[in-house]
């Protein structure tokens, strides 16, 4: 059965400029939406795994996914975390070269690649739109590389609240982090006990607070700048 | 000889080796979702860190060097607090317990964060007690203060022996001076329950030794003392490989050393409560044991009437009215659970009606040394008349238990033996492998 979320539908219910997504009113989301399907994802399921032959599309509705490679060694390294209203599954060839996992229960849209192809072809306008979010990408995934390149966790730290931020911080500065500390640790290349006691010791610098589940306070942003610099 | 057989010191039944992997996460996220809202709660937090390790420590602990490994987990604690608040409706505590090692080892600024912490998740505004553990000789004016100011109304001081040859053995210098100075910076801070711990059956530990200890601890006049015998179990504690087996007293030596410790403290004025503990006439320990309203659990005795135990931290049990939940021994094993947003359940066991049963003849007769079995049976709904081969087997112990009808009461001779008696009640014993420490 094939019917786009509602949710995705609605105007109103859009989100604000998504990180990886198409941007609000884009011909992208309206010509493609009802192209889609919505599935559900519990925690920690697999949406799709490295290797796999790249035949869809996605987009986080609701909830958060990480998407991964698993080293030689054992050690996870997260690529990136998508957020809703994030297009993901992107592949210039035809197999995926990460896995992708659902942070918590999630709701994903699904569409065929074949089917963006066919749409793409007759109108330049979804072509363009996906050419952006290919680079838009690309951007991301070099302001990633040069966060890893910092030597200092409390940078690497700073750039990742800072980014989220960007993406899902509210006026007041609350950010909402839907990730474990695990996974923070692997997409910052760092080991968890340096993530939390780095969490710790901005909190008694006074630079975060942490709010309820996940949420987490920028009380001192300037400081966070600084050291993203 | 009696006191040579190894018994279990009952602060849970069923006891801790009979714990099964098979109470997971999973588990635990289902009973706390049971939970009522209006469940009264009781906290225990476990901070896995010393600056030292003592050559006795029995605990679950490690020494560390540097701030590090302490600050990590203080942010995986909170988030421990986040995970279990929000899989839980229940919100009310009436009682928080930090143990360790050496809680204070977080320093005032992790404490207090963490004491915030936990009022996101929690309704901390009932709090009747709050006890922490700590070591005398780093109590500063700065943590005492610190401790007020987080709501700490008890503190738990090791005192252990003050002689300083047995100090010596046990690795842990503490001059009578110290302790002093620590009990006199926590009082005038405001915190004026004290807990005093004391031990006997340490190397190099003599009974005058363990005389003068305890009289010199009454001394300091806090509310309440616990006597604990020194547990050689070298197989399951390496670290006490660095004390020689030969430097310490035979089993008579220690029955002897715990009846004179319990000579100078009754002298002093504190009333004996249960099998190891003493309190001053007006505490709230004295008043509940004489109204059989006393309690054990892990901590020892207790006043504690919550609903539910929660516990945090590397090796915390749990006890929840479903049963017990332990979570992962090692920090480093708790840190990867709690790290990726899951539980660190790591064993536990679900209480079947008959544990209940048992568990509770086995608390009454360690905090009242008496038991109604009639009552007992009452209060589980349970078919009259039972338990007739314990009471058979109660008759091995003549002079240290009565038997009236279905009433068990141990007798003042009997007293230090009261686990051997609890013991006849435990199910698991005879088919259970785990070791014990010696039963005195």
């Amino acid at each position: 059965m094939l019917h786009a979320d509602p949710v995705l539908l609605r105007r109103e219910a859009e989100p604000t400029q998504s990180f990886y997504g198409p941007a609000p009113g884009s011909g992208l989301r309206f010509s493609l939406v009802p192209m889609g399907a919505c599935i559900p994802f519990a925690r920690n399921a697999e949406i799709y795994a490295e290797d796999e032959p790249a035949e869809y599309l996605y987009m986080v509705a609701k909830g958060a996914v990480r998407s991964y490679k698993l080293l030689s060694d054992g050690r996870r390294q997260i690529e990136a975390f998508y957020l809703p209203g994030d297009l993901f599954g992107i592949e210039a060839g035809d197999k995926h070269r990460f896995s992708a996992e659902a942070i918590s229960g999630s709701t994903v849209w699904v569409v065929k690649r074949s089917v963006v192809d066919r749409v793409a072809q007759r109108d330049s306008a979804v072509a363009r739109e996906l050419w952006m979010l290919a680079a838009q990408h690309l951007e991301r995934a070099q302001d990633h590389l040069l966060l890893l390149a910092r030597h200092k966790a409390h940078e690497r730290i700073a750039a990742f609240l800072l980014e989220m931020a960007k993406r899902s911080g509210d006026a007041e500065g609350e950010v909402e982090l839907p990730m474990a500390r695990q996974d923070i640790a692997d997409y910052l290349g760092l080991t968890i006990e340096t993530v939390s006691r780095t969490f710790t010791e901005m909190v008694h610098a006074a630079t975060i607070s942490l709010r309820s589940t996940r949420r987490v306070l920028l009380r001192d942003r300037a400081a966070l700048a600084r050291l993203n610099a | 000889m009696l006191a040579e057989r190894s018994v279990p010191r009952y602060t849970s039944y069923p006891t801790a080796p009979h714990f099964s992997p098979s109470i997971d996460a999973a588990a635990y996220g289902r009973w706390l979702a049971e939970l009522p809202a209006d469940a009264s709660l009781s906290i225990y937090l476990h901070v896995p860190y010393c600056v030292a390790l003592c050559n006795y420590c029995g605990c679950q602990t490690k020494a560390v060097r540097s701030r590090e490994p302490v600050e990590a987990y203080a942010d995986l604690l909170s988030e421990e607090f986040r995970l279990v608040g929000a899989a839980t409706g229940a919100r009310t505590v009436h009682r928080i317990h930090w143990g360790g090692g050496t809680p204070s080892i977080l320093g005032p600024r992790a404490l207090l964060f963490l004491a915030d912490e936990l009022s996101r998740s929690f309704d901390l505004t009932g709090v009747r007690e709050h006890a922490i553990e700590l070591d005398p000789r780093y109590v500063t004016s700065e943590l005492a203060d610190a401790l007020v100011r987080m709501g700490v109304n008890r503190a738990s001081l090791g005192i252990q022996d003050l002689s300083p040859h047995v100090q010596e053995a046990i690795g842990r210098i503490q001059p009578f001076d110290v302790v002093a100075d620590a009990v006199a910076q926590l009082r005038k801070a405001g915190i004026t329950r004290l807990n005093f711990d004391l031990m006997y059956g340490l190397p190099r530990q003599s009974v005058g030794d363990a005389i003068r200890s305890a009289t010199l601890a009454a001394s300091l006049e806090p509310a309440r003392l616990a006597v604990f015998g020194y547990a050689h179990v070298p197989w399951l504690k390496p670290h006490q490989r660095l004390i020689a087996s030969d430097s310490l007293p035979g089993a008579a030596e220690r029955l002897t050393q715990f009846e004179q410790i319990r000579r100078a403290l009754t002298g002093a004025g504190y009333r004996p409560v249960g099998l190891d503990h003493f309190a001053l006439v007006d505490d709230e320990l004295t008043a509940a044991a004489a109204a059989t309203r006393l309690r054990r659990n892990f901590q020892g005795y207790t006043t504690d009437q919550s609903d539910a135990l929660l516990g945090f931290g590397a090796s915390a049990i749990g006890l929840l009215p479903q049963g017990y939940v332990q979570n992962a021994h090692d920090a480093a094993g708790y840190g990867r659970k709690i790290g990726m947003g899951q539980f660190a359940t790591s064993r536990g066991l679900r209480l079947s009606h008959e544990d209940r049963v048992r568990g509770r003849i086995i608390e009454r007769l360690m905090c009242d040394f008496a038991v109604d079995l009639d009552a007992i049976e009452d209060e589980f709904d349970q078919e009259p008349g039972g338990f007739a081969a314990e009471i058979g087997a109660l008759a091995g112990f003549a002079g240290f238990v009565e038997i009236n009808g279905r009433r068990v009461t141990i007798t003042p001779q009997g007293r230090p033996f009261a686990r051997l008696v609890a013991a006849e009640f435990d199910a698991y014993l005879p088919k259970g492998r785990a070791r014990h420490s010696c039963a005195v």
